[in-house]
Protein backbone atom coordinates (compact mmCIF):
# COMPACT_ATOMS: atom_id res chain seq x y z
CA UNK A 1 0.00 0.00 0.00
CA UNK A 2 1.65 3.31 -0.90
CA UNK A 3 0.87 6.78 0.99
CA UNK A 4 -0.77 9.41 -0.85
CA UNK A 5 0.02 12.60 0.55
CA UNK A 6 -2.10 15.24 0.56
CA UNK A 7 -0.13 18.66 -0.06
CA UNK A 8 -1.24 21.98 2.01
CA UNK A 9 -0.73 23.54 -1.00
CA UNK A 10 -2.78 20.86 -3.21
CA UNK A 11 -5.40 23.55 -4.67
CA UNK A 12 -2.21 25.38 -6.33
CA UNK A 13 -1.09 22.05 -7.82
CA UNK A 14 -4.07 21.59 -9.29
CA UNK A 15 -4.10 24.77 -10.93
CA UNK A 16 -0.71 23.79 -12.25
CA UNK A 17 -1.91 20.66 -13.87
CA UNK A 18 -4.49 23.01 -15.78
CA UNK A 19 -1.84 25.47 -16.63
CA UNK A 20 -3.02 28.10 -14.50
CA UNK A 21 0.04 31.22 -14.42
CA UNK A 22 -1.65 32.07 -11.11
CA UNK A 23 -1.17 29.09 -9.29
CA UNK A 24 2.37 28.71 -11.40
CA UNK A 25 3.09 31.70 -9.88
CA UNK A 26 2.03 31.36 -6.65
CA UNK A 27 3.95 27.83 -6.75
CA UNK A 28 7.03 29.78 -7.50
CA UNK A 29 6.69 31.99 -4.66
CA UNK A 30 5.95 29.03 -2.30
CA UNK A 31 9.31 26.64 -3.37
CA UNK A 32 11.56 28.99 -5.30
CA UNK A 33 13.79 30.60 -2.21
CA UNK A 34 13.99 27.01 -0.71
CA UNK A 35 14.86 25.55 -4.12
CA UNK A 36 17.17 27.78 -4.83
CA UNK A 37 19.39 27.18 -1.76
CA UNK A 38 19.15 23.12 -2.35
CA UNK A 39 20.91 24.26 -5.76
CA UNK A 40 23.07 27.12 -4.13
CA UNK A 41 24.41 24.21 -1.48
CA UNK A 42 25.90 21.77 -4.74
CA UNK A 43 26.74 24.07 -7.18
CA UNK A 44 27.79 26.95 -4.58
CA UNK A 45 27.69 29.67 -7.53
CA UNK A 46 24.66 31.49 -8.49
CA UNK A 47 24.79 31.89 -11.92
CA UNK A 48 24.13 28.31 -12.34
CA UNK A 49 22.09 27.55 -9.10
CA UNK A 50 19.62 30.46 -11.07
CA UNK A 51 19.86 28.86 -14.43
CA UNK A 52 19.05 25.36 -12.51
CA UNK A 53 16.16 26.97 -10.80
CA UNK A 54 14.58 28.50 -14.09
CA UNK A 55 15.06 24.92 -16.00
CA UNK A 56 13.40 22.96 -13.55
CA UNK A 57 10.67 25.41 -13.07
CA UNK A 58 9.38 25.03 -16.54
CA UNK A 59 10.43 21.08 -16.81
CA UNK A 60 8.45 21.00 -13.73
CA UNK A 61 5.40 22.46 -14.73
CA UNK A 62 4.97 20.60 -17.86
CA UNK A 63 5.74 17.41 -16.11
CA UNK A 64 3.39 17.77 -13.34
CA UNK A 65 1.02 15.66 -14.55
CA UNK A 66 3.51 12.79 -13.82
CA UNK A 67 3.76 13.84 -10.10
CA UNK A 68 1.41 11.25 -8.39
CA UNK A 69 1.51 11.80 -4.62
CA UNK A 70 3.39 9.17 -3.66
CA UNK A 71 5.49 11.97 -1.88
CA UNK A 72 5.48 15.18 -1.14
CA UNK A 73 5.04 17.76 -4.02
CA UNK A 74 8.16 19.56 -2.37
CA UNK A 75 10.41 16.16 -2.16
CA UNK A 76 9.39 15.55 -5.57
CA UNK A 77 10.69 18.90 -6.78
CA UNK A 78 13.51 19.23 -4.49
CA UNK A 79 14.37 15.43 -6.23
CA UNK A 80 13.93 17.32 -9.93
CA UNK A 81 16.22 20.26 -8.36
CA UNK A 82 19.37 17.89 -6.94
CA UNK A 83 19.45 15.90 -9.98
CA UNK A 84 19.80 18.91 -12.12
CA UNK A 85 21.94 20.65 -9.96
CA UNK A 86 24.50 17.25 -9.84
CA UNK A 87 24.00 16.96 -13.56
CA UNK A 88 25.46 20.43 -13.79
CA UNK A 89 27.93 20.10 -11.16
CA UNK A 90 28.98 17.24 -13.25
CA UNK A 91 30.07 18.96 -16.29
CA UNK A 92 32.79 20.63 -14.26
CA UNK A 93 36.07 19.43 -14.54
CA UNK A 94 36.94 19.02 -11.16
CA UNK A 95 33.88 17.06 -10.21
CA UNK A 96 35.29 13.78 -11.71
CA UNK A 97 38.08 13.82 -9.07
CA UNK A 98 36.53 14.77 -6.00
CA UNK A 99 34.26 11.38 -6.23
CA UNK A 100 37.18 8.97 -6.15
CA UNK A 101 36.61 5.62 -6.02
CA UNK A 102 36.16 4.14 -2.38
CA UNK A 103 39.17 4.20 0.01
CA UNK A 104 38.82 3.50 3.55
CA UNK A 105 37.24 6.12 5.28
CA UNK A 106 40.07 8.28 7.81
CA UNK A 107 40.25 8.16 11.25
CA UNK A 108 37.64 10.45 12.29
CA UNK A 109 39.16 11.83 15.44
CA UNK A 110 36.33 13.69 17.48
CA UNK A 111 37.53 15.27 20.43
CA UNK A 112 35.46 14.67 23.14
CA UNK A 113 35.94 18.65 24.16
CA UNK A 114 35.13 19.51 21.10
CA UNK A 115 34.08 23.27 20.98
CA UNK A 116 30.42 23.48 20.42
CA UNK A 117 30.29 27.19 20.12
CA UNK A 118 30.67 27.75 16.30
CA UNK A 119 29.13 30.48 14.90
CA UNK A 120 26.53 30.01 11.96
CA UNK A 121 28.20 32.04 9.45
CA UNK A 122 31.96 30.53 10.05
CA UNK A 123 29.90 26.95 9.72
CA UNK A 124 28.02 28.58 6.29
CA UNK A 125 31.50 30.06 4.84
CA UNK A 126 33.03 26.56 5.85
CA UNK A 127 30.96 24.65 3.93
CA UNK A 128 31.32 26.82 1.51
CA UNK A 129 35.09 26.26 0.98
CA UNK A 130 34.67 22.51 0.42
CA UNK A 131 35.71 20.89 -2.64
CA UNK A 132 32.41 20.06 -4.45
CA UNK A 133 32.26 16.56 -4.23
CA UNK A 134 32.46 16.75 -0.08
CA UNK A 135 30.18 19.50 -0.22
CA UNK A 136 27.79 18.13 -2.02
CA UNK A 137 27.85 15.13 0.08
CA UNK A 138 27.66 16.42 3.22
CA UNK A 139 24.50 19.27 2.82
CA UNK A 140 23.00 16.38 0.95
CA UNK A 141 23.26 13.89 4.01
CA UNK A 142 22.91 16.92 7.09
CA UNK A 143 20.60 19.31 5.54
CA UNK A 144 18.44 17.90 2.73
CA UNK A 145 18.78 14.42 4.80
CA UNK A 146 19.01 12.59 2.23
CA UNK A 147 19.99 8.61 3.41
CA UNK A 148 23.40 7.35 2.23
CA UNK A 149 21.26 5.12 0.35
CA UNK A 150 19.55 7.90 -1.78
CA UNK A 151 22.80 10.26 -1.92
CA UNK A 152 24.54 6.89 -3.57
CA UNK A 153 22.03 6.46 -6.02
CA UNK A 154 21.74 10.21 -6.87
CA UNK A 155 25.54 10.35 -7.57
CA UNK A 156 26.14 7.23 -8.34
CA UNK A 157 28.59 5.84 -6.07
CA UNK A 158 28.17 3.43 -3.35
CA UNK A 159 27.04 4.04 -0.11
CA UNK A 160 30.85 3.40 1.26
CA UNK A 161 31.80 6.16 -0.51
CA UNK A 162 29.34 8.29 0.28
CA UNK A 163 29.91 7.26 4.23
CA UNK A 164 33.52 8.00 3.53
CA UNK A 165 32.58 10.86 1.45
CA UNK A 166 30.86 12.57 4.73
CA UNK A 167 33.70 11.97 7.36
CA UNK A 168 36.71 13.36 4.97
CA UNK A 169 33.56 16.73 4.65
CA UNK A 170 33.24 16.60 8.13
CA UNK A 171 37.05 16.51 8.89
CA UNK A 172 37.97 19.26 6.46
CA UNK A 173 35.40 21.07 7.98
CA UNK A 174 36.42 20.95 11.63
CA UNK A 175 40.08 21.61 10.43
CA UNK A 176 38.94 24.78 8.59
CA UNK A 177 36.57 26.12 11.37
CA UNK A 178 40.23 25.40 13.51
CA UNK A 179 42.03 27.53 11.90
CA UNK A 180 39.75 30.44 11.32
CA UNK B 1 25.19 12.15 16.26
CA UNK B 2 28.50 14.07 16.53
CA UNK B 3 28.60 17.42 18.13
CA UNK B 4 28.98 19.21 14.51
CA UNK B 5 26.34 17.01 12.82
CA UNK B 6 23.66 18.18 15.41
CA UNK B 7 24.60 21.28 14.76
CA UNK B 8 23.89 21.97 11.34
CA UNK B 9 20.56 20.20 11.69
CA UNK B 10 19.37 21.62 14.49
CA UNK B 11 20.45 25.38 11.86
CA UNK B 12 19.00 23.86 8.80
CA UNK B 13 17.11 26.79 8.11
CA UNK B 14 19.54 29.18 8.65
CA UNK B 15 21.17 27.74 5.25
CA UNK B 16 18.83 28.85 3.04
CA UNK B 17 20.77 32.21 3.26
CA UNK B 18 19.93 33.16 -0.32
CA UNK B 19 17.07 34.84 -2.56
CA UNK B 20 16.56 34.54 -6.12
CA UNK B 21 16.90 37.51 -8.15
CA UNK B 22 13.43 39.88 -8.47
CA UNK B 23 13.51 38.86 -12.42
CA UNK B 24 13.58 35.30 -12.26
CA UNK B 25 10.07 34.66 -12.44
CA UNK B 26 9.53 36.88 -15.62
CA UNK B 27 12.00 35.14 -17.39
CA UNK B 28 9.83 31.69 -16.28
CA UNK B 29 6.90 33.39 -17.42
CA UNK B 30 8.49 33.86 -20.71
CA UNK B 31 9.35 30.31 -20.85
CA UNK B 32 6.26 28.84 -20.25
CA UNK B 33 4.61 31.40 -22.38
CA UNK B 34 6.50 30.13 -25.74
CA UNK B 35 5.98 26.47 -24.76
CA UNK B 36 2.17 27.22 -24.31
CA UNK B 37 2.79 29.04 -27.86
CA UNK B 38 4.23 25.87 -29.27
CA UNK B 39 1.73 23.47 -27.60
CA UNK B 40 -1.58 25.47 -29.59
CA UNK B 41 0.60 25.30 -32.62
CA UNK B 42 0.47 21.06 -32.62
CA UNK B 43 -3.05 21.14 -31.67
CA UNK B 44 -3.95 23.23 -34.76
CA UNK B 45 -1.92 20.83 -37.00
CA UNK B 46 -3.16 18.08 -35.44
CA UNK B 47 -7.06 19.25 -35.96
CA UNK B 48 -6.67 19.85 -39.73
CA UNK B 49 -4.43 16.37 -40.12
CA UNK B 50 -7.97 13.86 -40.68
CA UNK B 51 -6.04 11.02 -40.90
CA UNK B 52 -4.64 11.33 -37.09
CA UNK B 53 -5.05 8.80 -35.55
CA UNK B 54 -5.36 7.53 -31.93
CA UNK B 55 -3.99 4.96 -29.53
CA UNK B 56 -4.32 4.90 -26.39
CA UNK B 57 -0.96 4.31 -24.26
CA UNK B 58 -2.62 0.97 -22.81
CA UNK B 59 -2.76 -0.87 -25.81
CA UNK B 60 -0.05 0.60 -27.25
CA UNK B 61 1.64 -1.13 -24.71
CA UNK B 62 -0.10 -4.40 -25.30
CA UNK B 63 0.53 -4.42 -28.88
CA UNK B 64 4.34 -3.28 -27.99
CA UNK B 65 4.37 -6.80 -25.89
CA UNK B 66 3.15 -8.76 -28.70
CA UNK B 67 4.86 -7.13 -31.26
CA UNK B 68 8.62 -7.78 -28.75
CA UNK B 69 8.26 -11.06 -28.89
CA UNK B 70 8.25 -10.91 -32.62
CA UNK B 71 10.54 -8.03 -32.75
CA UNK B 72 13.11 -9.70 -30.67
CA UNK B 73 13.72 -12.60 -32.96
CA UNK B 74 14.10 -10.49 -36.11
CA UNK B 75 16.10 -8.41 -34.06
CA UNK B 76 18.63 -10.87 -32.83
CA UNK B 77 18.51 -12.24 -36.73
CA UNK B 78 18.76 -8.69 -38.52
CA UNK B 79 21.46 -7.60 -35.62
CA UNK B 80 23.69 -10.61 -36.28
CA UNK B 81 22.70 -9.74 -40.61
CA UNK B 82 23.40 -6.00 -40.19
CA UNK B 83 26.09 -5.72 -37.16
CA UNK B 84 26.72 -2.46 -36.26
CA UNK B 85 26.06 0.38 -38.01
CA UNK B 86 26.22 3.99 -37.92
CA UNK B 87 24.71 5.25 -35.37
CA UNK B 88 22.20 8.15 -36.07
CA UNK B 89 21.01 8.35 -32.08
CA UNK B 90 17.69 9.71 -31.50
CA UNK B 91 19.46 11.93 -29.63
CA UNK B 92 22.95 13.08 -29.34
CA UNK B 93 24.21 12.20 -25.64
CA UNK B 94 26.41 9.72 -25.69
CA UNK B 95 25.38 6.52 -23.70
CA UNK B 96 28.40 4.50 -24.45
CA UNK B 97 29.95 5.75 -21.36
CA UNK B 98 27.07 4.91 -18.87
CA UNK B 99 25.90 2.10 -20.55
CA UNK B 100 27.29 0.21 -23.74
CA UNK B 101 24.95 -2.21 -24.37
CA UNK B 102 22.24 -0.04 -24.54
CA UNK B 103 24.08 1.97 -26.75
CA UNK B 104 23.95 -0.97 -28.98
CA UNK B 105 20.22 -1.29 -28.40
CA UNK B 106 19.77 2.12 -29.12
CA UNK B 107 22.04 2.39 -32.66
CA UNK B 108 19.80 -1.01 -33.77
CA UNK B 109 16.43 0.67 -33.04
CA UNK B 110 17.52 3.89 -33.79
CA UNK B 111 18.11 2.32 -37.63
CA UNK B 112 15.03 0.46 -37.47
CA UNK B 113 12.80 3.77 -36.85
CA UNK B 114 15.11 5.28 -39.74
CA UNK B 115 14.19 2.42 -41.82
CA UNK B 116 10.53 2.39 -41.39
CA UNK B 117 10.28 6.76 -41.09
CA UNK B 118 11.99 6.23 -44.92
CA UNK B 119 9.16 3.74 -46.39
CA UNK B 120 6.16 5.54 -44.91
CA UNK B 121 7.48 8.33 -46.55
CA UNK B 122 7.79 6.50 -50.01
CA UNK B 123 4.02 5.74 -49.46
CA UNK B 124 2.69 9.06 -48.26
CA UNK B 125 5.17 12.33 -48.03
CA UNK B 126 2.84 13.71 -45.83
CA UNK B 127 2.30 10.61 -43.51
CA UNK B 128 4.14 11.47 -40.50
CA UNK B 129 2.60 14.35 -40.02
CA UNK B 130 -0.36 12.55 -38.91
CA UNK B 131 1.45 11.60 -35.44
CA UNK B 132 4.62 14.04 -35.06
CA UNK B 133 2.93 15.14 -31.47
CA UNK B 134 3.03 11.12 -30.58
CA UNK B 135 6.50 10.68 -31.95
CA UNK B 136 7.64 13.75 -29.99
CA UNK B 137 6.46 13.08 -26.90
CA UNK B 138 8.07 9.54 -27.26
CA UNK B 139 11.03 11.62 -27.61
CA UNK B 140 10.01 13.77 -24.61
CA UNK B 141 9.98 10.56 -22.62
CA UNK B 142 12.84 9.39 -24.40
CA UNK B 143 15.12 12.34 -23.95
CA UNK B 144 13.79 12.70 -19.86
CA UNK B 145 14.49 8.66 -18.90
CA UNK B 146 17.89 9.20 -20.52
CA UNK B 147 18.28 12.18 -18.06
CA UNK B 148 17.14 9.90 -15.77
CA UNK B 149 19.54 7.10 -16.42
CA UNK B 150 22.84 9.15 -14.88
CA UNK B 151 21.20 9.36 -11.43
CA UNK B 152 18.40 6.84 -10.92
CA UNK B 153 18.39 4.09 -8.15
CA UNK B 154 17.71 1.37 -11.08
CA UNK B 155 19.23 1.86 -14.16
CA UNK B 156 18.03 -1.47 -15.53
CA UNK B 157 14.25 -0.26 -14.81
CA UNK B 158 15.18 3.17 -17.18
CA UNK B 159 17.12 1.29 -19.69
CA UNK B 160 13.66 -1.38 -20.07
CA UNK B 161 11.64 1.68 -20.56
CA UNK B 162 14.21 3.06 -23.26
CA UNK B 163 14.15 -0.07 -25.50
CA UNK B 164 9.94 -0.09 -24.82
CA UNK B 165 10.02 3.04 -25.79
CA UNK B 166 11.91 3.04 -29.15
CA UNK B 167 9.64 -0.39 -29.66
CA UNK B 168 6.52 1.88 -29.56
CA UNK B 169 7.49 3.88 -32.24
CA UNK B 170 8.89 0.89 -34.79
CA UNK B 171 4.83 -0.07 -33.82
CA UNK B 172 3.35 3.20 -34.53
CA UNK B 173 5.50 3.71 -37.91
CA UNK B 174 4.54 -0.49 -38.47
CA UNK B 175 0.51 0.11 -38.08
CA UNK B 176 0.71 3.35 -40.24
CA UNK B 177 2.47 1.17 -42.94
CA UNK B 178 -0.46 -1.13 -42.51
CA UNK B 179 -3.39 1.41 -42.46
CA UNK B 180 -1.75 3.11 -45.63
CA UNK B 181 -1.28 0.01 -47.57
CA UNK B 182 -4.92 -0.85 -46.65
CA UNK B 183 -6.17 2.52 -47.55
CA UNK B 184 -4.10 2.29 -51.05
CA UNK B 185 -5.55 -0.83 -51.45
CA UNK B 186 -8.52 -0.23 -51.16
CA UNK B 187 -8.47 2.72 -53.37
CA UNK B 188 -6.89 0.10 -56.21
CA UNK B 189 -9.35 -1.92 -55.49
CA UNK B 190 -12.38 0.60 -56.18
CA UNK B 191 -10.74 2.40 -58.86
CA UNK B 192 -10.93 -0.91 -60.83
CA UNK B 193 -14.66 -1.56 -60.29
CA UNK B 194 -15.24 1.58 -61.67
CA UNK B 195 -13.24 1.19 -65.11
Amino acid sequence: MSTQYTDIHQHWIEGCRQGDRKAQKEIYRLYAKGMLNVSMRILNEMTEAEDVLQEAFVDMFKKIHTFKGESSFGAWFKRIIVNKSINQLKKRKTYQKMIAQYEPPEEVTTEANEVTSWRLERVQKGIQQLPDGFRTVLTLYLIEEYSHKEIAQTLGITESTSKSQLNRAKTKLRNWLKEH
Amino acid sequence: MDPLEKFIRDNKAAFDQHEPSDDLWEDIEANLDTLDDDASEEEIIKNTTSRSITISYRTLWRVAAVALLLLSSVAVWQYVERGQQANTAVTTVPLNEIDPELADAEAYYTAQIQEKREELIAIDPDALKAFDGELHELDELYDNLKEKLLSTADQEAIATAMIENLRIRIEILNRQIEILERYQQKKQENETQYL
